[in-house]
């Protein structure tokens, strides 16, 4: 008798979500919307979060070699700063690698190939590429550097790098809190609106719910038909908004794979979207169900 | 055996004359009741109260044994199961098909599939309705459509009938079909039935009890009767 009831109810939910065509198709639209925002804004803030976090895993420092210290010391010196413990990586790139890695990454530039034509000679430097555990350890690993093997560095190239990587993770920040303000805005606007819009649609159902009670339908009767539309708003908005959200970020990725290489971008991509769909899942139905359980409280009123 | 009594009945309305000014009647089990008098009489405000849609002010309203005042808000659904209700505008669910508006009232108090899909035809064709089966109301004349609520209204079978202004939307052939429908009902089943009206040809044909409201109080209390003003 549970069940039969229990079964009774969501159907009428269902039939009654099919048979309001116009609301349905307003109050999905209006759904949908609200949904997309909630998800691009996570999308976007995730990806912000994981741009920055990729970058400073890129942060390193290049120590430079004068041309007459020999590959045997260097070598002496790496095996020295290895040994330190906020040291991740210690790499060694000799002069022939560099030139090979600089001709490469400028192949097709007649400039720069004349110019190594004309110099004759290899004008790289052989250099230790420094990767600390921690962003905070730079700092300190640029002045040991500096101080011990003064004879034997050309340069460092931390200053430099610092000032880039200091304004990156500014503007990543900025943009993050102007996101999620805009984002939270957005949300609450879109969670207004689909909560009125499903008012309305119930409102121009009360002279039903009126009938409903007169033929001796109790009141949760009435009201799980609507939960279980509600809910079915919320599917339906959930899947049409993560169709947009999950189209455009991956006509997205090429944009953004000057920064990060793509394929690592599809990764991201593929793990991340998981996370923002079950997000927009679950805001979907709270806010279909929410806003529906309010709305109808005022209507049943004996 | 008294089925409905209401004892020295007041209600009013905000801003307004007083619905009702101390009604005292009894009506018992499987009687067909009349109760007629002019717009603003107060007719409504009375069956209104027997199903419980609404409360007296002062005096009470006993259905069987218990008063209405008694009965908690939450099991209100429950005790107006214990009627079938007919209106002047028929209070069909617009989006539902004539089947389901039947079949609805059945579904609500939880009987099993089986039973509707027996019954609810069954009852369709008592009414002339089961060739309209699939249509929506909107499809349907005035006359089908009451004859739909009354079906709606029989479907589980409840002890009392009550029918305020059935007839009033519908022509006369029509309304006077809807009277020959709540007698049948009445004679053959032994529902009672609290029908109120400003009909005067139904009332005077049904040859049965009529009770005459005039500014809140019964004027006159007859049976068989005949409509007065």
């Amino acid at each position: 008798m549970k069940f039969l009831k229990l079964k009774r109810v969501i159907a009428e939910g269902w039939t009654s979500f099919k048979r309001n065509a116009w609301l349905t198709v307003a109050t999905v639209l209006v759904l949908s919307l609200s949904l997309f925002i909630i998800g691009s804004t996570l999308f976007v803030g995730l990806s912000a979060g994981e741009l920055l976090k990729r970058i400073e895993q890129n942060v390193n420092i290049s120590v430079y070699f004068k041309n007459n210290v020999e590959e045997a010391r260097i070598l002496e010196i790496k095996a020295g700063i290895e040994q330190r413990p906020e040291i991740a990586l210690v790499q060694y790139i000799n002069k022939e690698t560099a030139l090979e890695k600089f001709s490469k990454e400028n192949d097709g530039d007649e400039v720069i190939s004349e110019a190594l034509k004309e110099i004759g000679e290899n004008p790289l430097f052989s250099s230790l590429v420094l990767t600390a555990k921690d962003q905070s350890y730079y700092e300190e690993l640029s002045n040991y550097v500096e101080k011990n093997f003064e004879q034997e560095v050309d340069r460092i190239n931390y200053g430099r790098n610092k000032i880039v990587i200091e304004k990156l993770g500014r503007i990543i920040s900025t943009m993050e809190k102007i996101g999620l303000g805009l984002g939270g805005i957005f949300i609450l606007i879109s969670v207004l609106v689909t909560f009125s819009t499903i008012r309305m649609s119930l409102y121009s159902r009360k002279k039903e719910f009126d009938i409903m009670r007169l033929v001796g339908a109790s009141n949760l009767y009435i009201k799980i038909p609507t939960i279980v539309e509600g809910m079915i708003y919320g599917l339906l908005s959930a899947l049409v908004a993560m169709v947009f959200i999950a189209a455009i970020t991956y006509g997205g990725i090429p944009v953004a794979g000057g920064i990060i290489p793509k394929e690592e971008m599809i990764g991201f991509y593929v793990q991340n979207i998981w996370k923002v769909g079950l997000v927009v899942l679950i805001s979907g139905l709270a806010i279909g169900v929410l806003s529906s359980l309010i709305s109808i409280r005022k209507y049943l009123k004996i | 055996m008294p089925i409905i009594k209401f004892e020295n009945v007041k209600k009013s309305y905000q801003n307004k004359f007083s619905a009702l000014r101390g009604v005292n009647l009894v009506i018992q089990s499987g009687e067909f009741v009349s109760i007629v008098g002019k717009s603003g009489a107060g007719k409504t405000t009375l069956v209104k109260m027997i199903y419980a849609e609404e409360f007296p002010d002062e005096g009470k309203v006993y259905y069987g044994e218990r008063s209405t005042d008694q009965i908690r808000k939450k099991l209100l659904p429950f005790y107006r199961r214990n009627f079938g209700t007919v209106f002047q505008d028929f209070k069909l669910l617009s989006h539902k098909t004539v089947f389901e508006n039947v079949a609805y009232a059945a579904e609500v108090i939880g009987r099993t599939k089986a039973e509707i899909e027996k019954e609810v035809p069954k009852i369709l064709s008592v009414f002339g309705l089961f060739e309209k089966s699939n249509k929506y109301p909107n499809q349907l004349s005035g006359g089908e459509q009451q004859r739909v609520s009354l079906a709606r209204a029989l479907v589980n079978r409840p002890d009392v009938i009550i029918a305020d202004e059935p007839t009033g939307n519908l022509d006369p052939a029509s309304s006077l079909e809807i009277m020959k429908l709540l007698l049948r009902i009445n004679g053959h089943m032994g529902t009672t039935v609290v029908l109120a009206t400003h009909d005067n040809d139904i009332v005077n044909m049904a040859q049965k009890r009529v009770i005459t409201l005039d500014g809140g109080k019964v004027v006159s209390d007859q049976n068989p009767g005949k409509y007065l003003i």
